[in-house]
């Protein structure tokens, strides 16, 4: 293809062009166009300068946040160690299994029938309570849905909060928390999670829901308001 | 962009803060860049740290079938996508790309332009006005290692859908310079 005939080629080629996307041979034949068709460089030239342009702006650099590492750092390490011990529960659990199963075979065997037995249900180490919901005015600022909920962590190991999601007959609000949330081995922690809602909303009828992803795992927590 | 030797990758796996430390160092720049121009400077923060926080949640998983700058950039795509799904049904329908991209304008002196700051300025404007497709496929494009293929897969669509979504973008970007 060249000029002499007035056959250009797509401006969407050479936007594949530019980014090495084409079969050799199509793009051989593109570069000896160029060379006698100004119309095509031009175009090309173009998008050049936008790639160009695009990439300089990725390379600038990002604010330095050290906090922000330091808390990162120790959230996916803590979720490693939390894998690495669920791994291993599953691992002792599967073989535990194995042997009651075996060991209920070996009674059933012996005895004829396996009587029910009961079981002891613990409280979970850690707890996520909604206490209330409720919408809160302020002078100044807009009303908020707010969640009074209480945490207690009572593992031997820090419990990290990391995002927080509420769900209500109003939407649903997720949110990362922007500051560390903490509670302590054996800490039992009051706090208040809030999402802004219209000027005249009001209490709705229905289930509200709040679920905080920790580095333990999830806790969820439900409130129906009637 | 740099890539972790084997042995850090590793450590990285079994949650060695130091690795991950270094993981989220050689990472951060780009990482931030792309949530930052897929949500905007307001939640860059924030959607940055989920991204990380998904990261090191699936980094596990990695299996090495791509290179570790490819998929670190293709969770945080992911993560932006999801983002951008739930603003969506909070806020009104996002702006659809113009009929009229068919022909791409061209710049009158690119290469004098490039080298001019507002010109970046002004095309990191021009970005943020894009369709959420566009801008998502011209900035991970912007990261040179990038192929359509590997765009594809982060953005979980086809090759052409790349290929178009990158001409569009690319001519917009030329209109909205030239509106300017």
């Amino acid at each position: 293809m060249s000029t002499q005939d007035s056959v250009h080629y797509a401006p969407q080629e050479w936007s594949a062009y530019l980014d090495g996307e084409l079969p050799a041979a199509r793009r051989d034949a593109m570069r000896g166009h160029l060379d006698g068709c100004p119309s095509c460089a031009a175009v090309l030239r173009s998008f050049e300068a936008v790639q160009r342009g695009a990439e300089r702006l990725a390379e600038q650099p990002a604010p330095a946040r050290p906090q922000l590492r330091t808390r990162l750092v120790a959230v996916g390490a803590a979720m490693a160690a939390r894998n690495r011990t669920r791994r291993r529960w599953l691992l002792w659990l599967g073989a535990m299994a194995g042997i009651a199963v075996l060991a209920g075979m070996a009674v059933t065997t012996w005895r004829g029938v396996a009587q029910p037995q009961a079981t002891a249900v613990s409280a979970p180490a850690v707890r996520l309570t909604l206490d209330r919901v409720l919408i809160t005015r302020y002078f100044v600022e807009p009303p908020s849905l707010e969640y009074d909920v209480t945490i207690h962590n009572g593992e031997s190991r820090p419990l990290e909060i990391f995002r927080v999601i509420v769900s209500d007959p109003m939407g649903e609000k997720e949110r990362p928390v922007a500051s560390a949330l903490r509670v302590e081995p054996g800490q039992t922690l009051q706090r208040i999670f809030a999402r802004p809602v219209a000027e005249n909303a009001s209490l709705r009828p229905g289930r509200y829901r709040i679920l905080l992803e920790t580095t333990d795992g999830r806790l969820v927590a439900e409130k129906v308001v009637p | 962009m740099i890539e972790l030797d084997a042995d850090t990758l590793r450590r990285c796996r079994r949650g060695d803060p130091a690795a991950l430390g270094a993981l989220y160092d050689a990472y951060r720049r780009p990482v931030y860049y792309l949530v930052r121009r897929m949500v905007g400077a307001a939640e860059a923060e924030d959607i940055c740290q989920e991204a990380f926080i998904a990261v090191f949640r699936a980094v596990a998983k990695f299996e090495g079938k791509s290179k570790l700058s490819t998929w670190v950039l293709a969770v945080a795509t992911r993560v932006c996508l999801m983002h951008l799904r739930k603003r969506r049904r909070l806020e009104t329908p996002p702006e659809t790309a113009d009929a009229d991209e068919a022909e791409p304008m061209t710049l009158r002196s690119p290469s004098r332009e490039l080298l001019d700051k507002e010109f970046l300025e002004r095309l990191a404007d021009a970005m943020d006005r894009l369709p959420e497709s566009q801008r998502t496929a011209v900035t991970l494009r912007s990261f040179e290692e990038m192929s359509y293929e590997e765009i594809a897969r982060a953005m979980n669509c086809r090759l052409d859908q790349v290929r178009a979504a990158l001409f569009r973008a690319r001519c917009r970007l030329l209109k909205l310079l030239e509106d300017h």
